[in-house]
């Protein structure tokens, strides 16, 4: 096996500048090769960064209405993370969302297939078409020019859709009119329902709710047990820069609900953590159940590892 | 086969806008400029178009820098009359914003070194790593490093600056 990936390689390689022998080397490479995985997730992050600052400094967009942009196309292995700063962006300037949609592979692309979970690939062959066609509507379809056309295309491609129950191949799929799954995920798992609280009834429903110290809390989530245990919660907070972060705490079940549908949607779960167990049952015989807490977010694993690091609180001693 | 002007505006025109901006940074001025390097590239019919557009940008720009300084002069007295309009408020809140989010990544690009620069912006206008060696002059295996370094720098310097901004922004409130 060959030594280590060097990064400019990676750079050409995301960039889609190398010979279909040499990508075809670094992929069997990356394959096998954890520590440059990790590496080629750096470079990625570094493009997308790269590329939407670049975006900032785009002559005004009004002036670009409706033409379309050179671009060859680059092999990229868009991950759900990326799309979400690429979705995010989009909304600032027409063609950021149009440079990585020509970049981009189509949905039915092998290499797209293989790094996102099956669910979203799921979602994303029953939704492309009808989510193309509503976004260009007969009366719209012929003044609408190629680019935006493909734009559109694109943004409802890229954003991430709401996987309703996790296991069953009976999902429902929502159109992203009526949610903006940025704002809006909603677990329907098999257990209880989840329910909307403000953040100060649920610090009163349980002793203590898991959230992010010093972050705005912009939505809370119960979920009523049913046996005896505290209700598990999820907390949605803002980051500075506008980004949600979600905290979820419960009993394994629930959490592990939440997460594989969070995960589905494309957001980077992080490492789950024990909490404090409950106790259920007599006094005298109390059976002990596991509860655990984990983060998510459309943030990179590694910015949301330091934050829950720093700031998780498991108690109610501070906000 | 035949010049097809009408393609290559099609398709680079606004590349050459974007990477005409980042170097004059006026868009107004920045479209004139790419209308000349069309005129000029209907002229001479070159054989590699997309390369001889940016070549030919990149000179257009170098010489503007030139007279650039002379225009401002002119400008700020332009400048000067005040022009009412009525924009709403929080458009102009808007716009501040996005102009003080530009302001800190030209900031950036600012510090990066000529060739660093260079280099970048031919990849985000669109040219592959051997179109970018042949104007830059280097090697096409000196691309993937010089641009990989570009990104970071351009990356690093953009936080310090931001970091920056919230320190004073910072010291400001408390004070």
């Amino acid at each position: 096996m060959r030594p280590h990936l060097p990064e400019e390689e990676l750079h050409a390689f995301l960039d889609g500048e190398l010979s279909s022998a040499q990508r075809a080397e670094i992929a069997e490479h990356l394959l096998a090769c954890l520590i440059c995985r990790a590496l080629e997730g750096e470079v990625q992050t570094t493009r997308d960064q790269a590329n939407v600052l670049l975006a900032i400094v785009a002559p005004p967009a009004s002036r670009y209405a409706g033409r379309t942009l050179p671009r060859r196309r680059p092999i990229r292995r868009l991950r759900p993370a990326a799309a979400a700063v690429l979705a995010v962006a989009a909304a600032g300037s027409s063609w950021v969302a149009f440079r990585p949609g020509l970049g981009a592979p189509s949905a039915s692309s092998p290499t797209l297939a293989a790094s996102v979970a099956p669910a979203f690939v799921a979602a994303l062959a029953t939704a492309a078409t009808p989510t193309l066609q509503e976004s260009s509507t007969p009366s719209a379809g012929k003044t609408a020019s190629r680019a935006d056309r493909l734009a559109s295309a694109m943004t409802s491609r890229l954003s991430p859709r709401v996987v309703g129950s996790p296991q069953a191949e009976s999902y429902t799929l929502r159109p992203r009119s009526t949610i903006d799954p940025l704002t809006e995920i909603v677990p329907t798992s098999s257990g209880t329902p989840w329910q909307s609280a403000s953040y100060a009834d649920a610090r009163q429903e349980s002793p203590a709710i898991a959230h992010l110290n010093g972050l705005p809390v912009s939505a809370v989530r119960l979920q009523p047990s049913v046996d005896g245990t505290r209700p598990a919660s999820m907390v949605r907070q803002l980051l500075p820069d506008g980004q949600a972060v979600w905290v979820i705490e419960g009993v394994e079940s629930s959490v592990q609900d939440v997460a594989r549908v969070m995960q589905a949607s494309g957001l980077t779960i992080g490492l789950t953590r024990r909490t404090a167990p409950d106790y259920i049952g007599s006094a005298d015989n109390p059976v002990r159940v596991l509860r655990m807490v984990t983060v998510a977010s459309y943030i990179p694993f590694d910015s949301l590892q330091t934050l829950s690091r720093e700031r998780l609180r498991l108690d109610n001693a501070t906000q | 086969m035949a010049f097809d002007i009408e393609g290559l505006y099609r398709t680079t025109y606004d590349a050459v806008v974007r990477f005409l901006y980042r170097k004059v940074w006026d868009a107004d001025r920045a479209e004139d400029l790419a209308q000349e390097v069309f005129m000029r590239a209907l002229k001479h019919e070159p054989e590699k178009p997309r390369s001889w557009v940016f070549a030919v940008a990149a000179n257009i720009a170098r010489d503007e820098a030139r007279f650039a300084i002379r225009r401002r002069k002119h400008l700020t007295l332009l400048t000067h009359e005040p022009i009412a309009s009525p924009t709403p408020l929080a458009d102009v809140e808007e716009t501040l914003e996005q102009q003080e989010r530009e302001a800190e990544v030209k900031r950036a690009l600012a510090t990066l070194t000529p060739r660093d620069r260079e280099v970048l912006l031919l990849w985000d206008a669109g040219l592959a790593y051997p179109e970018i060696a042949e104007q830059t002059g280097l090697a096409v295996g000196a691309v993937g490093t010089t641009l990989a370094r570009a990104r970071k720098r351009l990356i690093a310097a953009h936080d310090q600056i931001q970091a920056l901004r919230h320190e004073e922004s910072r010291a400001a409130s408390s004070s």
